[in-house]
């Protein structure tokens, strides 16, 4: 325990903070429940979206194994360099219980249609069109997964950071300080018996003092 | 030594009908597919003309054996060996079937440009076939810019250069899109083709059915593709490849119902309107790709038909070709199928077997 010292204002500011730490906690404990409310939604979607992302992973990738099984490895590779790009996002900013999100939403929707992908329709069979939609969509939904996932480690790591100061001041701050105000308490009331005690001892002192004069 | 007159059907297709006997049989590819594991698949492969390229595949990377590969060079060289053994008209012939090789490398050069890929990554893409040398293949692969690919087409008079150099402004315009100049190649190539084989000749005229029936495919995909977007008549109508079976107006009357069960249903041609009843009943299930898979079937079943009309004409060629071409998309898939772990019963469900006509007649 700190050192402090036994002073009645020493009390006074002690059982002040103990106040101040009890209204923090409060606040923090509001904070975090706050939070929970909006974290727990967000599982549910994180978790919605990875499953939805596996899926469609597994479905492209077999997709991908049979188009190029019927296609040819080359024919898919010359494919493929005529469907290179970009993928833009934009990325804007929010807050959610004062922490600062990003939000990460498609510029452009990267699904595209048959004519948008940089070859001609004519010369591209139907099958290679289903893949690359098939992968197409898997960027959709890492778009949406990014922008969840930030989300949701920003919430958590703003969750944890809240409950570290609740444990804090509910399991530390406040018995230190809880115990301080007792020890003061009890240094003050020892230190009042001591002169109650001397002071009784004076009276008698003078007491006799004065029968035997 | 006696000369071979290369100008006539007889050396050729007595060839041919030598590589036809290699073709797997039914029978083999289900021993192929009921492998229990890679060993037994390339003891089998070893009865096989494809023993020297998978063992090729297999001693370059004994973990990783690239099959793909090995059955594209297996493929490659026996076209090659086909065109070698033709002279005259039946070497004309046999250079327009493979001409679509020429549009698929100058494609995938065009598209190596457009997408930033090294000379070395584009020329492994490519194709030995076709008309187009090698060395001018390579020069175009080593090009700086597209506009420079052009211009070699154009410097070794390559017929394809001029649509390719038409439609460059209108690529530049369009934001450098490719498909600009592929549409214009895939139709500039079509017309070219049929009106190369306009001579009233049964074997000009058996190359022109492929050719027809090719050009329908690519109509009636586009047509199931392209039924949901919103386009104007003239974008539809540019889309439509002429030289098939149906005409713009049609093209783009189909295009207009939306509905591909009302495409079906009003499709003109009966013929296609059966193959197209089977694609719809897997519509359902595997979406669009259903219509090129079916179509598919048919113009190989078509080809591999042409066998047997004239033992002496192109028919014997041409139901080689496709019948290999359908040999290695099984083979692919049956590749692929066990390196995935599918079971035999998965692996029969996607092939894309289309008998040969003796075999359904057994």
């Amino acid at each position: 325990m700190e050192k402090v010292k036994a002073t009645r204002s020493e009390l006074l500011f002690r059982k002040q903070q103990i106040r101040l730490a009890n209204q923090g906690l409060e606040l923090l404990k509001k904070k975090r429940d706050a939070l929970l409310r909006e974290f727990l939604p967000i599982i549910d979607e994180t978790m919605r979206l990875s499953l939805r992302l596996e899926r469609a992973t597994a479905d492209a990738q077999a997709a991908l194994a049979y188009t190029e099984a019927v296609e040819g490895r080359m024919v898919l590779q010359s494919v493929s360099l005529a469907t290179k790009g970009e993928i833009l996002v934009d990325i804007t900013g929010t807050h959610v219980m004062g922490v600062p999100i990003p939000v990460i939403r498609k510029a452009e929707a990267p699904v595209k249609t048959e004519l948008e992908r940089g070859y001609s329709i004519t010369g591209v069979s139907a099958r290679v069109d289903q893949t690359a939609r098939k992968f197409e969509e898997i960027i959709d939904i890492m778009i949406q997964s990014a922008d969840i996932e930030t989300r949701l480690r920003r919430l958590g790591e703003e969750l944890q950071k809240t409950n570290r100061r609740v444990n804090a001041l509910e399991n530390i701050v406040i018995p230190e300080l809880q115990e301080q105000v007792k020890f003061i308490f009890n240094a003050l009331d020892e230190r009042a018996r001591e002169d109650h005690f001397r002071l009784k001892k004076v009276k008698k002192k003078i007491l006799e003092k004065s029968h035997r004069g | 030594m006696a000369k071979v007159d290369l100008s006539d059907y007889g050396y050729v297709n007595a060839r041919v009908r030598g590589m036809r006997a290699h073709l797997l049989t039914k029978e083999f590819f289900m021993r192929l597919v009921e492998a229990e594991n890679f060993e037994a698949l390339h003891n089998l492969f070893d009865q096989t003309v494809y023993r020297r390229e998978i063992n090729e595949a297999v001693l370059m990377n004994p973990e990783r054996p690239d099959y793909d590969q090995a059955l594209s060079l297996n493929l490659f060289s026996c076209f090659k060996k086909i065109l070698d053994s033709t002279g005259g008209e039946p070497h004309r012939l046999v250079t327009i079937l493979l001409s679509r090789y020429d549009i698929q490398n100058i494609k995938t050069i065009m598209r190596g440009k457009r997408g930033g890929a090294v000379p070395s990554e584009i020329v492994s893409m490519l194709v030995p076939l076709g008309s187009i040398s090698m060395d001018i293949l390579q020069e175009m692969s080593g090009a700086r810019e597209l506009r420079d690919v052009l211009d070699i087409l154009a410097e070794n008079r390559i017929k394809y250069a001029r649509p390719l150099l038409e439609n460059f402004p209108d690529f530049v315009r369009r934001d450098q899109d490719l498909a600009v100049l592929e549409l214009a190649l895939d139709k500039f190539y079509l017309k070219d083709v049929i009106d190369q084989l306009k001579k009233k000749d049964k074997n000009v005229e058996m190359v022109r059915q492929i050719f027809v029936g090719e050009i329908d495919l690519r109509n009636i995909s586009t047509i199931v593709r392209i039924r949901g977007l919103k386009l104007e008549d003239y974008e539809v109508m540019k889309l439509c490849i002429p030289g098939g079976t149906l005409s713009q107006e049609q093209f783009l009357e189909l295009v207009r119902m939306g509905d591909v069960e009302q495409i079906v249903l009003a499709y003109p041609d009966p013929q296609y309107r059966r193959v197209l009843e089977r694609a719809l009943e897997l519509y359902q299930l595997i979406d669009v790709v259903a219509f090129d898979r079916e179509l598919e079937r048919e113009l190989i079943r078509i080809g591999v038909g042409m066998s047997n009309v004239d033992v002496l004409g192109i028919g014997v060629i041409i139901g080689y070709m496709s019948a290999k071409q359908n040999e290695i998309i099984n083979l692919r898939i049956l590749l692929r199928g066990k390196m995935i772990g599918q079971t035999p019963e998965e692996i029969k469900e996607t092939l894309f077997f289309v008998e040969r006509p003796a075999e359904r007649a057994a």
